[in-house]
């Protein structure tokens, strides 16, 4: 009894301890600006690429969330949307209202990924908890708008600010590297021998070195070992520097082999929070030199230079984010409440760091069938989806069943409920096709649910590992 | 930390040799400028020119039926006019840079027939052809019409030989050979443009014949020439609407040309010979496939493409001369080629875009 209270004491002693040590605020600023800067990049370059209207406006009809079924691309409006998140983004950037900015940003964000899962991305996913995180993280406290307006800036931030964000990027990597420990990935080289040998038309090395079965291997048990030891390396001072040319050596080469978009620019930044506050200092002093040669950095006579942020609600703060956080380690995992094959069916893989794991081609067409007459007919499913949304449902069993049920609600008369089978051949990681869905399911009577979804059929293989 | 690194060396050296079943090295033996260079010289030009000869007979023995219309002179139309549909079926799949531009597929085989308008097109003799509400009313469809659909039947040649017919005849065939000489000027003005654009991106010339083949297998002939009539895409069977309707008897061996040149584009054939590619290297789609798929050994892709090809070609065979015959007697055998059919689809659309990495869609969206 009384040595289990002295161990509590020691560890509640510890926490107190942690919750009390500071470092410079430098690093928050820097973050923030960084952070700022790259989401009104996204955003500038998702709407001139024309994706507003081609994935959100376009589609007659939208793939939902479980649970988010409510939420819709809002018509015109939807530009609106993708004007709010940008001006907060810039509010952001500024250090203007910064509470209210990035709350504003955060629910506009997450509501566009909402809108259509089709465009699910782990990197939309770890901007959408990222910014959830910011929200309770002081990183208006330096070198913001907000202090010149307050008259107040603080140098120091308690230490587990920073950390937080550093554990959040960890997370990503080190569940990113688990999620290779697969037999596809380390023993078949799969499914980077598909793409790397079909970059045949890259110079220089498209012809030759990518189709070599050493460099297909090299390349899987490169990025497994990347992932799993690139945080360590981050964290440790002295390997820090090579680890940071590493993270820009993988990630531009990334961006060069496969269209991943802003996921390279996103992990490289999120990388320099690593360093010392020394180097964010510097980075900052050189914008205040930009920003003076441009005539556009004002001081502030009254600027109370404070030393230490107490931060407003602590007590309340660090155990919701010590609740995010242990959520975020358990999320990954809930697919062993599964049976069969993960990269099968695929129930319990988003929002895991899963992440270039699987190439899958699925091939998914309807048979609406009249129980009363028993005639039947096959779908057009290209009228009712675009092709980026065809392609995307037809091996995944919950936009299957979700599309199902459209059709379903579409074809049934006012007394006369239809039934809606599936003819499903998918292929996963250079298998050879095979039928995916039950097709004598009636997939309009099966609901969506977090429950196993018995009528995917099982793959005719093992895939070992995590 | 060199421990480490040193375990993680042997772990990989041991995989390594414990899987037996790693491939060879990918080599680009397989040339794909080449297999451009053969589908151009030995299938696109030659379909081309072939159906365009066939188009000029056509012509001509139109003009001595106009001549000298008789029974035996509309034979010989008629014998001619099979010739050059079944002449078409080498052209359709390539429908490619100028032929998709001006509509040439659906200028010259969309079907059924929009016979009212046909009619209403003839008795008005006015009519603009490159209207997309005519491409029903022109093309091989109307002439198959023409020649075989005006009822009572003792009156189609009364009527063929009227001057308002056969002025319409004339002109959707001058239309038909205008649109190929534009698609023939096509190919011959970008041939070095069309063999060299072997990039894996959705508009190189390797990307678009691999997704237009597919589309035509898929929608030209299986849809079309199997699964419309035979009411899959309805709740019951359309045996109206096959290829070639009035005169049904031709519908079979249409449908037989058009996979002979299914075969030849996939296999590397040459058109109408039947032999291989000539050259060092013979590239083909078939062997393209096969080098990639080396790791399936006995179930090699190509090979279970080409099997089940010719399965679906055996039982066609044995189906009746007459499709609208067919369905209505037997609609079960129609449909059982149709699953044959829906069999190869599934490992074009499937393994082989999975293996070639080519992708279906144009959206330029990201990945992770």
């Amino acid at each position: 009894m009384w040595m289990q209270t002295e161990i509590k004491n020691g560890i509640s002693d510890k926490i107190q301890n942690y919750k009390s040590e500071y470092t410079h605020s430098s690093t928050l600023a820097f973050f923030r600006i960084g952070f700022g800067l790259l989401m009104c990049f996204s955003i500038i370059r998702f709407w001139s690429k024309g994706w507003i209207e081609q994935l959100y406006l376009l589609p007659d009809f939208h793939f939902s969330y479980y649970g988010f079924e409510w939420i819709k691309p809002i018509g015109e409006y939807t530009y609106l949307l993708f004007i709010i998140c940008f001006v907060s983004s810039l509010l952001i950037t500024i250090g203007y209202k910064y509470k209210i900015a990035i709350i504003t940003f955060f629910l506009s964000f997450t509501y566009i990924e909402l809108m259509d899962k089709t465009t699910y991305l782990n990197h939309y996913y770890f901007i959408s908890i990222l910014s959830f995180l910011l929200i309770f993280l002081p990183l208006n406290s330096y070198f913001s708008l907000d202090n010149i307006l307050n008259n107040k800036s603080y140098s120091l931030v308690p230490k587990w600010t920073i950390n937080s964000i550093k554990l959040l990027i960890c997370i990503v990597y080190i569940y990113a590297g688990l999620a290779k420990l697969n037999s596809d990935w380390l023993l078949e080289a799969m499914p980077l021998k598909i793409w790397l040998s079909s970059k045949y038309d890259l110079p220089i090395i498209g012809e030759v070195l990518l189709q070599k079965n050493w460099v297909h291997y090299l390349m899987s048990w490169g990025g497994m070992i990347y992932d799993l030891s690139i945080p360590f390396l981050l964290i440790y001072s002295r390997t820090r520097l090579i680890a940071f040319v590493l993270v820009v050596f993988f990630h531009v080469f990334t961006l060069v082999l496969f269209p991943i978009g802003m996921f390279p620019h996103i992990m490289i930044f999120c990388s320099t929070i690593f360093f010392s506050s020394g180097v964010h200092k510097k980075v900052l002093n050189i914008i205040k030199t930009i920003l003076k040669n441009l005539g556009l950095y004002f001081k502030n006579q009254k600027l109370k230079q404070s030393d230490q942020l107490n931060i407003v609600g602590q007590n309340i703060i660090v155990p919701l984010l010590i609740i995010f956080f242990f959520l975020q380690t358990i999320i990954p995992f809930r697919y062993l409440a599964y049976p069969g094959e993960l990269f099968w069916h695929e129930q319990g893989y988003r929002f895991s760091w899963r992440v270039m794991l699987i190439e899958k081609v699925g091939y998914t067409n309807f048979k609406i069938k009249n129980p009363n007459d028993g005639s039947s007919f096959m779908v057009d499913s290209s009228k009712f989806l675009t092709p980026f949304q065809l392609k995307q449902m037809s091996f995944q069993p919950d936009f299957i069943l979700e599309f199902a049920h459209h059709l379903g609600d579409i074809y049934s008369g006012e007394n006369n409920r239809i039934e809606v089978y599936a003819d499903s051949f998918v292929a996963l990681n250079g298998r050879a096709s095979q039928r995916f869905i039950d097709p004598k399911v009636n997939l309009y009577n099966e609901k969506e649910s977090i429950n196993n979804k018995t009528w995917i059929l099982p793959l005719q293989d093992e895939i070992k590992g995590i | 930390m060199k421990k480490i690194f040193i375990t993680l060396i042997l772990i990989v050296s041991i995989s390594f040799s414990c899987n037996d079943s790693i491939t060879e090295d990918l080599g680009p033996s397989y040339d794909r400028s080449n297999l451009l260079n053969n589908w151009y010289d030995f299938n696109i030009i030659p379909a081309h020119k072939t159906f365009k000869r066939e188009l000029d007979q056509f012509k001509s023995k139109t003009n001595s039926f106009k001549e000298n219309p008789s029974a035996s002179t509309l034979d010989d139309l008629r014998i001619q006019f099979l010739d050059t549909y079944l002449a078409w079926q080498g052209v359709e799949i390539f429908n490619f840079g100028k032929a998709e531009e001006i509509y040439y597929n659906s200028k010259v085989n969309i079907y059924p027939v929009n016979s009212a308008r046909v009619n209403s097109n003839i008795s008005s003799g006015q009519y603009d052809l490159s209207n997309a509400n005519n491409f029903a009313a022109q093309g091989l469809p109307t002439i198959d019409y023409l020649l075989y659909g005006i009822t009572p039947e003792s009156d189609i040649l009364n009527k063929i030989s009227s001057n308002d017919h056969l002025t319409y005849l004339i002109n959707i065939t001058d239309e038909m050979i205008t649109n190929t000489e534009d698609v023939m000027r096509y190919w011959e003005t970008n041939k070095l443009e069309f063999v060299n654009s072997i990039d894996n991106t959705s508009t190189s010339s390797m990307n678009m014949m691999v997704n237009d083949f597919i589309y035509y297998f898929e929608k030209g002939f299986r849809a079309n020439k199997f699964g419309i009539p035979a009411g899959v895409f309805s709740s019951t069977p359309i045996p109206e609407n096959i290829e070639c309707y009035h005169s049904k008897i031709n519908s079979k061996k249409l449908a037989m040309e058009s996979l002979r040149r299914i075969i030849e584009f996939y296999e590397g054939l040459e058109y109408g010979t039947g032999y291989p590619y000539p050259g060092n290297s013979g590239a083909s789609l078939k062997k393209i496939i096969i080098e990639l798929d080396q790791a399936s050994g006995e179930n090699n892709l190509g090979d279970r493409i080409s099997d089940k090809i010719n399965t679906a070609k055996q039982m066609l065979s044995e189906l009746d001369e007459n499709f609208y015959n067919q369905i209505n007697d037997n609609n079960t055998k129609f449909l059982r080629v149709y699953d044959a059919i829906q069999e190869v689809v599934v490992l074009l659309k499937v393994d082989m875009l999975q293996l070639l990495s080519i992708n279906v869609d144009y959206v330029d969206a990201d990945g992770d």
